[in-house]
């Protein structure tokens, strides 16, 4: 079990709320939402990355396909 | 590799927390955090179902015919439980219509893999009436 993606995440979450904070605090508000934007995009790279591992296993052990 | 029960319930409970914790700065990556700790039980519970599924085919396999009978029970719980993941995770972000879309296109899929099965049982019923 791979539980340190879900901490991974977590920590992702909260830097980029941080950062996001910061910038807008700051007055630059266009390069928060970039920090927004490329923290969801890693996370989600990780998750695609997942997803496709629970579907081979899927099929593999279901026999599907 | 053996997980015990406690270790799924307190990886649930939490995954929980830290998708509460993530809520109420960025929604999105509560979401992620939910959709990876659900795709890691599932991987842990779907390692363990291939020696049940082994005793399930052992046990059909007397049954005449009940060979692909078995194929196609499992194959359909196969798409029921990436259905009811993916249509869950839907309705956790808010969105019912996307999750019932997924349900019938993991209903129809289930159907499709069980209609041979319908002909047959047809062909049985028409042997016998004919």
């Amino acid at each position: 079990m791979n539980v340190d993606l879900i901490f991974k995440i977590a920590a992702i979450g909260i830097i980029v709320a941080v950062l996001n904070q910061l910038l807008i605090r700051s007055g630059r508000e266009e390069q928060g939402m970039m920090t927004t934007l490329a923290g969801l995009i890693v996370v989600l790279l990780m998750i695609v990355n997942e997803i496709s591992n629970l579907f081979e296993t899927v099929k593999n052990v279901f026999g599907l396909w | 590799m053996e997980i015990s029960i406690f270790a799924i319930i307190g990886l649930g409970i939490i995954s929980a927390l830290v998708c509460l914790l993530l809520k109420q700065y960025r929604p999105e990556y509560a979401l992620s955090a939910s959709i990876i700790c659900g795709v890691v039980i599932f991987l842990t519970v779907v390692a363990q179902m291939t020696p049940l599924f082994d005793t399930i085919r052992s046990i059909l396999e007397k049954i005449e015919g009940g060979n692909e009978y078995t194929t196609v029970i499992i194959k359909s719980l196969g798409v029921c439980y990436v259905t009811q993941l993916a249509s869950d995770t839907c309705q956790d972000a808010g969105e019912r219509a996307m999750a019932g879309k997924i349900e019938l296109a993991g209903r129809v899929a289930v159907l499709i893999l069980a209609l041979p099965m319908f002909t047959a049982l047809l062909q049985i019923a028409i042997g016998l009436i004919g």
